[in-house]
């Protein structure tokens, strides 16, 4: 059984630069989803047929979540939008594939709600201007200052556990859950460890599809609102 | 034996995630977001075009329909109103020839009328003469001597005349 929770270091760039199992898997999800789009966007015709209407119905579905979520002015999200909830399900779901899902290490999560937190400032500052964006702290009352900053802290520290938290949790369940299983197989002298058959895959539905689908559409839709709520 | 690093670690795969978020995001917006929605755009728009281009047309030919129409009105009632007109005109102008034609006759009436009178004087006239000459002979016969000619002309004259008078008026 597995001891160790944390990502597998795969090789090391000279000048002590770790690459991890995270990155690794990151950059095949990157992969899948580029040479994805290539091949589904490349046979684009005026009178869509076949997987051509299922692509324009989830990019479509992206624009409309971003209207809904945003605002129609904020529509130039929807590509960000888009981009973050495919790679977070395909990262979510990853899990399945055997490999670490990336998202189960605090430097993704963290990423991705770095740049969700320098999203919300300087879109906050580019639309309000700096003064107007600086006077959002003190309301409703100048003695809310304090707790406005720690409340933005707060932000990306949130959204960064709360994938994490999820996706390592189910992570942590599940090889608790192989290995409990393979136990008892050994426990009880089977020669075919028959309990790791059928059993786990109830658990990953839960906590690889519903928990990872779920935690996406949340990380996306709370971006969205952070973001829309800085510029209004 | 794997490396492993912990569980909750910053090192360099922040970095790297960044960058990959960042990448992943300009690659599928180029080559996933912007194409796919340009392109419904541009066929929504083409749709939107082509709904509009028929309307426009649709209403251009019902336009052109009720313009023909009114003008086809306007060309039978002109029609009947030429057929009208060339009624009333050949209606008065055989009027016209008709009275043109009585006037005509009339007047060839009347004139054939004066000409038989004229006739008639001359005729008469003529008659007198004769008489007047037949009366002198008779006279010269009778008497059987030379008469004064221009005394007995005037005489001659005279009493034909009442003779004519007398007969010729009745």
């Amino acid at each position: 059984m597995e001891t160790n929770f944390g990502p597998k270091v795969i090789f090391e760039l000279p000048g002590g630069v770790i690459i991890t199992e995270t990155v690794v898997n990151t950059w095949i999800i990157m992969g899948v989803l580029i040479i994805g789009a290539l091949i589904l966007v490349r046979n684009f015709e005026k009178k869509p047929k076949g997987v051509q209407n299922a692509v324009e119905m989830i990019v479509d579905m992206i624009y409309k979540l971003t209207e809904q979520g945003m605002g129609k002015d904020k529509l130039g999200f929807a590509p960000y939008v888009g981009t973050l909830f495919f790679y977070l399900v395909f990262a979510n779901l990853w899990g399945l594939t055997g490999f670490r899902a990336p998202t189960a290490d605090t430097n993704t999560t963290f990423a991705l709600a770095i740049i969700t937190f320098f999203m919300i400032h300087f879109f906050g500052v580019r639309k309000k201007g700096i003064l107007g964006y600086l006077k959002g702290f003190t309301e409703p009352i100048p003695f809310m200052l304090p707790l406005n900053i720690i409340s933005e802290l707060a932000t990306p520290i949130s959204l960064a556990f709360r994938l994490f938290g999820n996706i390592v949790g189910g992570l942590i369940i599940m090889s608790l859950l192989y290995g409990a299983l393979a136990g008892l197989s050994v426990k009880l002298g089977l020669p075919v460890p028959i309990f790791e058959v059928a059993i786990p895959s109830i658990f990953h539905m839960y906590f690889d599809i519903f928990a990872g689908v779920l935690q996406s559409f949340i990380f996306v839709m709370l971006t969205m609102v952070f973001v829309s709520m800085a510029m209004d | 034996m794997a490396v492993y690093t912990g569980l909750v670690e910053f090192g360099w795969t922040f970095i790297f995630q960044i960058i990959n978020t960042i990448i992943i995001f300009l690659v599928l917006k180029k080559i996933l977001f912007k194409p796919v929605r340009e392109f419904m755009i541009s066929r929504q728009k083409g749709i939107e075009d082509t709904i509009d281009e028929a309307d426009t047309i649709h209403n251009d030919a019902m336009a052109l329909k009720a313009e023909y129409e009114g003008k086809l009105e306007q060309i039978k009632e002109e029609g009947r109103e030429i057929i009208k007109d060339a009624r009333l005109k050949a209606d008065e102008q055989g009027r016209e020839i008709v009275k043109e034609a009585q006037d005509k006759a009339s007047s060839m009436i009347k004139h054939a009328e004066n000409e038989i009178e004229r006739e008639n004087i001359k005729a008469m006239n003529e008659l007198k003469d004769e008489i007047t000459s037949l009366a002198f002979m008779t006279a010269e016969k009778i008497l059987r001597k030379k008469l004064d000619e221009k005394e007995h002309d005037e005489l001659m004259r005279k009493f034909v005349e009442e003779v004519g008078e007398t007969e010729w008026q009745s």
